[in-house]
């Protein structure tokens, strides 16, 4: 009798995680555009949510397209904010409070893409470029220049590397560095922003430090002196 | 008995709720591990790139200069930069065979011009032979240089990725690492990007950390006053309203009110908010962005230079001289710097960027001119222009000379002769103290389609 039982529960646990493993498989090869999102579901739309959601400083997980634990909660915490049913789920409504709701026709799949610029850009141009993209894709135009202008000014900090990717390589001093997100395709307003923050203009009014209060941050940064505001980025020194 | 059916089940998905969890769990420490590691080779290379560029620049500059001490410094930041870039190079994930070469290379140009360093510190000078060695050793330097900046083109678009090689390495380096990796790093084929990357911002810029502003007057002026300022100050065009409204305060080195310029038309908005920082003091205009898409180029680039000018001339600046401009796209970026006489106030520095489409400013930048800018007592040269010309190496062929004021470290100013000259088809900038005749400063020329920047 005890032999059987120990084989019956092995059979079962081997059962389950077989199950799991399709519904995985299949969840990954299932590809429709804006197809609703739960527990479990993951592919580039997860991404695109993630990417959403963490930039309105809703997520704090990986952008690792599989919707787990901290999506869940963080799509809940989206819902509860815009008046949506709390469901945790992505439908209809919620891709449409999103922003996404007519995705762009086709979004690359992986996570990780390299941009491509509409015409060869410098390399330094190109990498200021990708840290703004990570870090103040959905900002306006002055606040990504303010985002390009803190790293410039770290650049001539002595307290910061002397070199333009020792300050942006520099371990978690960029989120989007840390987390891969500073690897998307570049808008033509990143380009610019970063040209305008190389040639010297700076909105942030010489920080060094910036930061989005919506996200959970260290207290310690509240300690800066803090210079100006610009959308969702506080400036501080 | 009861219980005891019940047992396998809980055990079973307790099993699998933990194999799931951990399996997560490794996921995306795996992860977070790959995005680090691959960060950090690129931190490495992108470093090498900037270690190399600038061996080249001193490199070119070792072939003008003419003066002990100018060479002692150089040489030693050679020195300096190539063992910095030795220790980059050996982060990357490439086999040794690979980077030998580059390694080589390296080691040799830090040795050669640590060599240089001693003998120039003995009182000795640099020779024909060392300079034909110098010559050949930036040739090989720039061919670098152009070959790494080939493999970043790779590195950006995706092409090459550091981590995937790391993981070929592992495993004795299979035939598409090898290929991927000779590609790269092994053949001199691809061309130069099409404009170095170089100090934007002008040769002369490391003065705008200077702590207080000097070109301010006593004046402070509130919000209604900062509002109307920068409705007077923004670009008109006929029939359209433009309105400010201040948005808020800046902190900075220049205290500020940030104001937005909306431009209407019958009521209705016409493109983007221009926005400007105003200061407090003294009411000036510290930079201004006007975020629009600019259309196709109509305009040349003497054109919108002359309008610049205009632009400049018509709120207050009108001894300005234009002397670097960069384009990107639609839009050309110009460095003015500040004239007292016939002397260029290299830091008094405002940037105008045009656009080329309808000739409008959209970008200006006063930051340094306002930091720097005061009233000079100019001291009268002591060394002439012929006396200077004659301290420059004969090897340069140098133009009419001119008196100049370049920054000195944060807070101080030089007088000086600037010099152009050419040595094989490139271009440098000589700096002849007008004082003491010492030689201080030695710049390259960039000139490009896409403009002249000095480095």
């Amino acid at each position: 009798m005890g032999q059987r039982v120990q084989n019956r529960s092995i059979y079962l646990a081997v059962g389950v995680l077989l199950l799991l493993v399709t519904a995985l498989v299949l969840y990954s090869e299932a590809e429709a555009q804006n197809r609703t999102l739960y527990w479990g579901s993951r592919g580039a739309d997860v991404t695109r949510v993630q990417q959403r959601l963490s930039q309105w400083g809703y997520y704090r997980g990986s952008i690792d397209g599989i919707y787990g634990q901290l999506t869940f909660n963080a799509v809940q915490a989206f819902q509860r904010k815009n008046g949506l049913p709390v469901t945790g789920t992505v439908a209809e409504r919620t891709w449409a409070a999103l922003g996404l709701a007519a995705a762009p026709a086709r979004q690359p799949a992986a996570p990780v893409t390299r941009g491509t610029p509409a015409r060869p850009v410098s390399d330094s141009v190109n990498l200021l470029a990708r840290v703004i993209e990570g870090e103040a894709a959905d900002e306006p135009y002055i606040g990504k220049v303010a985002v390009g202008a803190v790293i410039m000014n770290r650049v001539r900090s002595p307290a910061f590397p002397k070199t333009l990717s020792g300050v942006i390589y520099q371990p978690h001093a960029f989120e989007s560095v840390t987390n891969g997100q500073y690897n998307r395709p570049l808008s033509q307003d990143s380009i610019r922003a970063a040209q305008a923050a190389l040639n010297g203009w700076d909105p942030s009014g010489g920080a060094l430090f910036f930061w989005n209060p919506a996200k959970p941050v260290s207290p310690w940064i509240w300690s800066r002196n803090i210079i100006n505001r610009i959308g969702r980025h506080v400036f501080g020194l | 008995m009861r219980y005891k059916s019940f047992l396998p089940w809980v055990v079973g998905l307790l099993a699998v709720a933990l194999v799931g969890y951990w399996g997560y769990q490794q996921y995306s420490a795996r992860e977070s591990m790959r995005v680090y590691v691959g960060n950090s080779y690129q931190r490495a290379f992108f470093n090498v790139i900037d270690h190399v560029r600038n061996i080249e620049a001193m490199l070119a500059k070792g072939l003008v200069a003419a003066d002990r001490q100018q060479d002692l410094e150089l040489f030693t930041d050679v020195w300096r930069q190539s063992n910095a870039a030795l220790d980059n190079l050996a982060q990357l994930p490439v086999s040794d065979a690979q980077i030998s070469r580059t390694a080589k290379f390296l080691t040799q140009v830090g040795d050669y011009c640590h060599s240089l360093v001693l003998k120039t510190a003995e009182g000795q000078t640099i020779d024909e032979e060392n300079w034909q060695t110098l010559n050949r050793l930036y040739r090989q330097s720039s061919i670098l240089h152009r070959e790494l900046l080939a493999i970043n083109d790779n590195v950006t678009n995706g092409r090459f990725d550091f981590y995937k090689l790391a993981g070929e390495a592992g495993r004795k380096l299979g035939p598409t690492g090898r290929n991927l990796a000779d590609a790269n790093f092994s053949t001199i084929t691809k061309q130069m990007q099409d404009y170095p990357s170089l100090i934007y911002d002008g040769p002369f810029s490391d003065h705008l950390e200077r702590v207080k502003p000097r070109g301010l007057n006593n004046e402070q002026i509130n919000q209604a006053q900062a509002r109307q300022r920068a409705e007077r100050f923004i670009e008109k065009r006929r029939g359209t309203t433009y309105t400010g409204r201040v948005t808020g305060e800046v902190e900075g080195a220049i205290p500020a009110y940030r104001v937005e310029v909306i431009p209407e038309r019958g009521g209705e908005r016409r493109g983007p908010a221009a926005s400007m920082d105003l200061s407090r003091q003294g009411g000036e205009v510290i930079w201004m962005l006007q975020p629009r898409n600019i259309g196709e180029a109509r305009w040349e680039t003497d054109r919108a230079r002359e309008k610049a000018q205009k632009f400049l001339a018509e709120r207050g600046h009108k001894n300005m001289v234009a002397r670097y401009f960069q384009r990107l796209d639609n839009a050309v970026t110009f460095n003015f710097a500040a004239k007292e006489g016939d002397v260029i106030l290299y830091p008094d520095l405002i940037k105008v960027t045009v656009a080329l489409d309808n000739g409008e400013v959209v970008g200006y930048d006063a930051k340094g001119y306002l930091m720097a800018h005061h009233d000079r007592k100019l001291p009268e040269p002591k060394v002439s222009r012929e006396e200077a010309a004659a301290l420059i190496t004969p090897r340069l062929r140098v133009e009419e000379g001119r008196l100049a004021v370049i920054p000195d470290g944060v807070d101080k100013e030089k007088l000086t002769w600037e010099f152009e000259g050419d040595l094989d088809k490139e271009t440098f900038l000589v700096y002849i103290n007008a004082l003491t005749g010492r030689e201080e400063n030695i710049l390259r020329l960039y000139k490009t389609d896409q403009g002249t920047l000095a480095m």
